[in-house]
């Protein structure tokens, strides 16, 4: 049985595109018009969550059996939230000027529906490993949505990307300040929740 | 007695979530402490551009804030009773030439508060430099006023001298155009941020209150701020 077939290959992969967390599950879409106007920012904050989706997952997969059904999701948030003040610590002590950008996005990982929602519907019913990896999972498959956004949002917006002037900006480049404003990015996410969906649905022969 | 294994339960993992990140707390809160030091003084040491923070080691920075900025008077505005953290830069360490005074400045920005220095020459006549030492504006568009072009006009020195009467200190005006000599705003005036205007307006505001303040506190005193 290759990877791709096995219950954690499956999370890994399906997280990715077909059941991306952000355009087909519409989960973590606060912080995808947060966070996206300039992509160093994008990439802290998808670490960040990444970290945060898998230990948690494997964590409240570890658990399962010993937490009782009743207080469940109040263990997962205090699970979720210690694993998002370990990474605010860790920016902070490790990364001083970087915390000073980013500081106030990282609290907002604690209330990320995907964070919450694959502990809920994945990891309190499967073992730890396929845990870790529909974790992993779906935080790559909110990041790679967030990059595709904050890469048009600063190039269009800034005329940079990472803070990097583009090639010849002087030349082609005018100013859209929209798109560094919260209304880009609900642009920008229609337009890549539309090309997502539809391109899902065709391939699976679902498009009328 | 279900009921209580849930408390217990519910008591024993948060304790244990609890211990932990206390403890990660506890182990970090020197460096963090240091890092919000070190951040502070390399704020100093450009506001009265007293050298290059990317050039210059942690020890040096140190040094250079110890000998070079004094750090221990404090003013009073008479009108509002404020107490006003005083900065005196000098030259070199011998401190017997004093090249210009530093005080904070603080208000609402967008978001939330803003913090940071100004620096003003020993005549009290202009500005030298502008720190922004604490904002979360909009990243890109009001967090810019941390971004060399926002603070060189200060650099370079607006006007701070007694305005006419109902006249600000300070005016925020658009890139690329420069005040009339004779108006109120010549020499007075820095750029507004594009697609920020609220952040810029919230400079101009906390900034001519805090000059205001500044030299009510430093014309009250009996011989001068020095």
């Amino acid at each position: 049985m290759s990877f791709k077939d096995t219950l954690g290959g499956r999370a890994l992969i399906g997280n990715l595109w077909r059941d991306n967390p952000v355009f087909r599950q519409v989960l973590g879409i606060c912080s995808a018009l947060a966070v996206t106007n300039l992509l160093k920012n994008t990439l802290l904050m998808c670490g960040g969550l990444v970290f945060t989706a898998a230990l948690s997952n494997f964590t409240v997969s570890l658990l399962r059996k010993t937490i009782p059904k009743q207080v469940r999701m109040m263990v997962q948030v205090l699970i979720i939230a210690a694993y998002v003040i370990i990474v605010d610590i860790f920016i902070r002590a490790q990364f001083p000027e970087i915390h000073k950008t980013i500081g106030p996005y990282v609290g907002l990982i604690i209330t990320n529906c995907i964070i919450m929602g694959r502990a809920e519907a994945f990891a309190s019913k499967n073992p730890a490993w396929p845990s870790l990896l529909d974790g992993i999972g779906a935080g790559l498959g909110y990041s790679m949505v967030l990059i595709v956004i904050a890469v048009f949002r600063e190039a269009l917006g800034f005329g940079t990307l990472m803070g990097i002037p583009l090639p010849a900006r002087d030349i082609w480049w005018y100013q859209w300040t929209i798109m560094v404003m919260p209304p880009g990015a609900f642009f920008m996410l229609a337009l890549v929740a539309w090309f997502g969906n539809s391109y899902v649905l065709k391939k699976e022969g679902g498009a009328k | 007695m279900k009921r209580v294994k849930i408390v217990v339960f519910m008591v024993a993992i948060a304790a244990l979530y609890g211990a932990g990140v206390t403890g990660l707390h506890l182990s970090t809160i020197k460096t963090v402490e240091q890092n919000n030091r070190l951040i502070e003084q390399k704020a100093l040491v450009e506001l009265f551009g007293l050298g290059d923070v990317k050039m210059l080691s942690k020890e040096k920075i140190g040094q250079i804030v110890a000998t070079q900025i004094d750090q221990t008077e404090t003013l009073t505005d008479p009108q509002t009773g404020k107490t006003i953290p005083l900065l005196k830069a000098y030259d070199s360490a011998a401190r017997d030439h004093l090249t210009a005074y530093g005080f904070p400045f603080s208000g609402i920005g967008f978001w939330a508060e803003i913090k940071g220095y100004i620096a003003v020459d020993a005549s009290l006549q202009k500005t030298v430099g502008l720190k922004v030492i604490e904002q979360v504006e909009t990243p890109g568009l009001g967090a810019r006023i941390e971004e060399p072009f926002f603070v060189k006009p200060f650099a370079n020195g607006l006007d701070i001298s007694t305005p006419a009467p109902g006249k600000s200190y300070i005016y925020m005006g658009t890139a690329g155009s420069t005040p009339d000599p004779g108006t109120p705003q010549y020499g007075r005036t820095f750029d507004a941020i594009t697609g920020a205007t609220q952040t810029s307006l919230a400079m101009e505001r906390m900034l001519n209150a805090a000059v205001a303040e500044f030299r009510r506190a430093a014309d009250n005193r009996e011989a001068g701020v020095q």
